[in-house]
């Protein structure tokens, strides 16, 4: 009784979002179109698109400009069902849409790291109030990591990113963005462990993803930074889909990454690792895309409508990405096909 | 009783004098500042045109936006601190501000004020640095290991020893894989959901046992050299350490205290310096500057000008003064209400809705009562309105709506005397009287069910007609001819209302002072007045075309505007059948109270049931009719007359200032 009240309003939002989003057909014809501005004027075309792509000259389309609207387009989505939660709902949505700002502190550490300008992206992040409270414009004025970790203060991010001021340099960025996710991915399993039985499906979608989480630190921190077994043991995050403790610990200590690699090949995510690490991330996407799926069509108005609907607008985004990605280094359909997390 | 008439200045200040000049200008507290660009660029900027005033003129050919602000923050931030740590008050406001200060006196005052003061802060800061080290070593009491010497651990040659805490999650992880770790983990203790831990390393794997111990959230806890010893031995000397630190810090505030009488003054003087020139930098962003004047534009009331221009005449040709009134300007004035002290807290609800603009008439009279009005006939009470009265009074020293509960408080008391209602109880105050008076002097709404729906749409009838009356007025101010005469709102919407009025009379009552017949011809020239209100009056204007888009669309959207015309005429007056419908469900709602306490049929029943309703009404249909009360002044009332689009009228002052906080 109480999800139908909570999620009956929010539920119907979300199927009229969803029938207007892109379908198949859409992606056939504009993987078989011609050039980037044929794509563009297809999108354009469409009434979802119509107002976001108004004032943009197609002879002047940049990739980076397309990025930055088409992430708009997603959090304006986000935006319209926001509106549908209050108190308790409303902070677990928060804390769903916080990946992002735990991505957008992502791209910041990693420019700042790699000394490049961050102080004229405002543009990028436009929209981050959404998800976030924090001041982008103040710590887009940082110069260094040390400013900005400063500038963090307050924040959970201050004390997780702090410890690692003082780290070797080459490992530095890893061991940040690997914590990052850790803090995020612990916060979300406390929330979402409390959830409802009937939403035990997200709960089991989240240990899938700290499986795959857990995996690429290990095969990251192994093959790229040389990190002790010992502590990429500690870092792993706990409940698994598949790989408990002992699993963990025996992957740690495997001694070459092809090991690593070829472990997992033999486990029920074969299939994410079969074509090999080049197509490793979008395969995760699509197996989670397509667990999302099988578990929306068993649900009816919980949480699990709304983490699908955020999934698909997110997926979206990136295969409208990778697609005009592709195109525009003239890739053949076939080959940006294989890009794409939908499966076409 | 009335919205004040307004002169338009335009000021041309000496840069020479601007300060002081500008600080005549703060006190007075009566000038509305405009933007000066704006008005120079337009050649909207009046001054006397005479060789006196030569090289203002000139300048303002090459006025320009004003110089660069100071950085107030460098000052601010310590004052705020200071002040806050002596609790100096900010609201002194005794002391007259003598000449201004530039920005450099007041920082050099301000730092040589600092000085002593942020030592001892530090001093402070120091002392409470060390008291939040001594109480994170609270937790060597947990330890359970008694044999532990940390000094001994300290001078070991060949290990690193560390003490700290592991979540306790993290720390079963690490005992899972305890056998792979290359240093000692011990446990000897159990604080606030996580281990205490001593970790011994050797030297040379000092750097990757921290990297371990990272990755678990160990969180180290540094002891002081000085704190060394055995465990026993370290809880004594942190006890005596806490001692000395409190006594410390005692002292500390102890000199802040005697410090207070000495600074108290000379802080308050800078602060208010600080927030002179603040304000006078405030202004200059509204100014235009070339480079020898300042020139301003700003709205002073009628009646203040000529103290306006006297205070400013002693500058004699550094500052002059051009001067018109607001009908010699196209620009819109702001709005400054001034009403009797009976009406003047009212004004908060009009400008709920919206400042009325500077050419309205001022509602806040009519407001004031009808709002006191409908208050005492929806919630009549003698005994309640006294305890509104009461909450008001008490209120109304600080705020303005406990002015408004008073008034409303005592409308009350009134309806409730002629209503016969105390508390309540019905029949007590009339018990009072001769019984020969009881009929002539009180009203009481439960008995004369119908007189009471019928008085209160009478009642609401007599807000809609003078509402009508404020409509027409407001729009011929404006000189709104449509709106004005042929509008729903105008003399023919009046007309209308009034024909549809005696014919409803003539239908239900068969009374009337106009035959029938005249009445609905009548009716139906006001319908067509109305319905060609555009045509018509633009024909009376003299206006090429008679309509502002198409003649068929304009008769579509027309008849439905007529039609919704009706619609509200209904509902407006019906609208105010819930005037007696609050008054019939105040008696009817302290009925079920005394039922229930008939109920229960003791005396205490009686008292409980007493309070327990009226405690009930008060909170609760106390707030509905404020609400509904609200309700039908904005919606039945303004509606019809109200736009409330003007600016509120809002001088530079310190206290405006101080309303931001420096």
């Amino acid at each position: 009784m109480f999800n139908v009240t909570t999620f009956a309003a929010v539920s119907t939002k979300i199927r009229y979002i969803s029938g207007r989003q892109l379908n198949d057909k859409d992606y056939l014809w504009m993987l078989s179109a011609k050039d980037v501005q044929s794509v563009f004027e297809y999108l354009k075309a469409i009434p979802r698109f119509e107002s976001l792509f108004e004032n943009v000259d197609k002879d002047h389309l940049s990739i980076l400009t397309l990025e930055v609207l088409l992430k708009k387009d997603m959090l304006k989505q986000y935006e319209k069902i926001k509106c549908f939660f209050h108190d308790k709902e409303e902070k677990i949505l928060m804390l769903l849409l916080k990946r992002y700002e735990v991505e957008d502190m992502k791209i910041i550490l990693r420019a700042l790291f790699l000394e490049k300008d961050v102080k004229s992206w405002t543009y990028k992040f436009i929209n981050s109030k959404i998800y976030s409270h924090l001041n982008y414009k103040k710590l887009l004025d940082s110069n260094t990591l040390e400013e900005f970790i400063d500038r963090l203060k307050g924040s959970p991010y201050h004390d997780v990113l702090i410890m690692y001021l003082s780290e070797d340099k080459k490992r530095q960025l890893f061991y940040m963005e690997m914590n990052l996710d850790r803090l995020y991915f612990t916060m979300l399993l406390e929330t979402i462990r409390n959830l409802s039985k009937s939403e035990q499906g997200i709960y089991e979608a989240l240990c899938i993803n700290i499986d795959f989480l857990n995996f690429q630190w290990i095969y990251r921190g192994k093959k790229y930074y040389t990190l002790s077994s010992e502590e990429l043991l500690n870092y792993t995050l706990p409940e698994g889909a598949y790989m408990d403790f002992e699993k963990l610990k025996t992957l740690c200590y495997k001694k070459d990454p092809v090991d690593i690699y070829q472990w997992m090949e033999n486990t029920p995510y074969r299939s994410v690792f079969k074509e090999g690490e080049r197509h490793m991330e979008k395969n995760m996407h699509r197996y989670l895309f397509h667990y999302f799926k099988k578990i929306n069509r068993q649900s009816q108005m919980n949480w699990i409508n709304v983490i699908t609907f955020i999934h698909e607008i997110e997926y979206e985004m990136k295969d409208l990405l990778t697609l005009i990605e592709g195109k525009s280094y003239d890739l053949s359909s076939e080959e940006i096909k294989s890009y794409l997390v939908r499966k076409l | 009783m009335a919205i004040v008439s307004m002169n338009l200045v335009n000021i041309v200040i000496h840069k020479e004098v601007s300060d002081s000049a500008l600080k005549d200008m703060i006190e007075m507290e009566n000038l509305h500042l405009v933007d000066a660009k704006a008005g120079i660029k337009a050649s909207d900027f009046m001054m006397a045109v005479n060789t006196k005033h030569i090289d203002e003129i000139l300048g303002l050919s090459k006025a320009d936006d004003v110089e660069a602000t100071h950085d107030f923050k460098v000052i601010e931030g310590p004052l705020n601190q200071m002040m806050d740590y002596l609790g100096v008050s900010k609201e002194e406001r005794s002391m007259p501000l003598e000449a201004v200060s530039s920005y450099q006196e007041i920082k050099e005052i301000s730092e040589e004020l600092f000085k002593d003061l942020s030592r001892l802060l530090q001093k402070k800061e120091d002392i409470e640095k060390r008291l939040k080290t001594l109480e994170s070593l609270e937790v060597l009491e947990y330890i359970t290991e008694s044999g532990i010497n940390f000094l001994e651990l300290d001078q070991l040659a060949y290990f690193e020893y560390s003490f700290g805490l592991i979540p306790k999650e993290q720390m079963a992880r690490v005992i899972k894989n305890y056998e792979n770790i290359f240093a000692m983990i011990l446990p000897i203790g159990s604080y606030k959901n996580k281990e205490i831990c001593l970790v011994i390393s050797m030297h040379e794997l000092a750097l990757e046992t921290q990297r371990i111990l990272r990755s678990v959230y160990y969180e180290a806890i540094q002891i002081p050299k000085d704190l060394l010893g055995t465990r026993p031995e370290m809880i004594e000397k942190i006890k005596e350490e806490k001692e000395k630190c409190l006594q410390l810090l005692n002292d500390v505030e102890g000199t802040f205290q005697s410090l207070k009488v000495d600074y108290e003054k000379p802080l308050q003087e800078v602060y208010q310096q600080l927030t002179l020139l603040k304000c006078i930098q405030e202004i200059k962003t509204y100014a235009a500057v070339s480079s020898d004047y300042l020139y301003l534009t700003g709205w002073v009331p009628e009646d203040e000008t000529k103290e306006f221009m006297d205070k400013l005449s002693k500058y004699g040709s550094d500052v002059s003064v051009g001067l018109r009134t607001s009908s010699e300007v196209a620009m819109k004035p702001p709005t400054l209400m001034k009403n009797k002290v009976l009406y003047k807290p009212f004004e908060t609800l009009v400008d709920m809705y919206g400042t009325p603009s500077y050419s309205e008439l001022d509602p806040t009279p009519f407001v004031a009562w009808a709002y006191m009005f409908l208050f005492g006939a929806m919630f009549g009470d003698l005994g309640q309105g006294f305890f509104l009265l009461m909450v008001g009074y008490l209120l109304s020293k600080k705020n303005v709506y406990g002015r408004i509960l008073k008034r409303i408080g005592f409308s009350s008391m009134v309806f409730g005397f002629f209503y016969d209602s105390l508390f309540g109880y019905e029949h007590v105050i009339s018990s009072v009287f001769p019984s020969s008076l009881e009929n002539k002097l009180f009203f009481r709404p439960i008995e004369n069910i119908n007189t009471m729906l019928i008085l209160a749409v009478i009642s609401g009838l007599v807000f809609i007609y003078i509402s009508y009356f404020y409509s027409v007025i407001n729009k011929v101010k404006k000189k709104d001819v449509e709106e004005g005469i042929f509008g729903r709102n105008g003399l023919v919407g009046l007309g209308l209302f009034t024909s549809v009025l005696l014919l409803i009379a003539h239908s239900f009552l068969d009374w009337t002072f106009l035959p029938e017949n005249l009445l609905k011809i009548l009716v139906f020239l006001m319908i067509v007045l109305m319905f060609l209100k555009e045509p018509l009056s633009r024909k009376l204007a003299k206006k090429e075309s008679l309509y502002h888009e198409s003649a068929s669309s304009y008769y579509v959207e027309s008849s439905f505007e007529l039609f919704e015309t009706f619609l509200g005429m209904v509902s407006s007056g019906i609208s105010f059948i819930r005037v007696g419908a609050f008054a019939l469900n105040h008696v009817g709602l302290f009925m079920a109270f005394h039922t229930i306490a008939n109920l229960i049929g003791t005396p205490t029943g009686h008292v409980a049931m007493f309070i327990v309703g009226n405690t009930i009404v008060l909170g609760l249909e106390g707030l509905i009719v404020l609400i509904q009360g609200l309700r039908l002044v904005y919606y039945e009332m303004f509606s019809k007359y109200y736009e409330g689009d003007g600016l509120a009228f809002s001088p530079m002052s310190l206290k405006k200032l101080e309303g931001e906080k420096i």
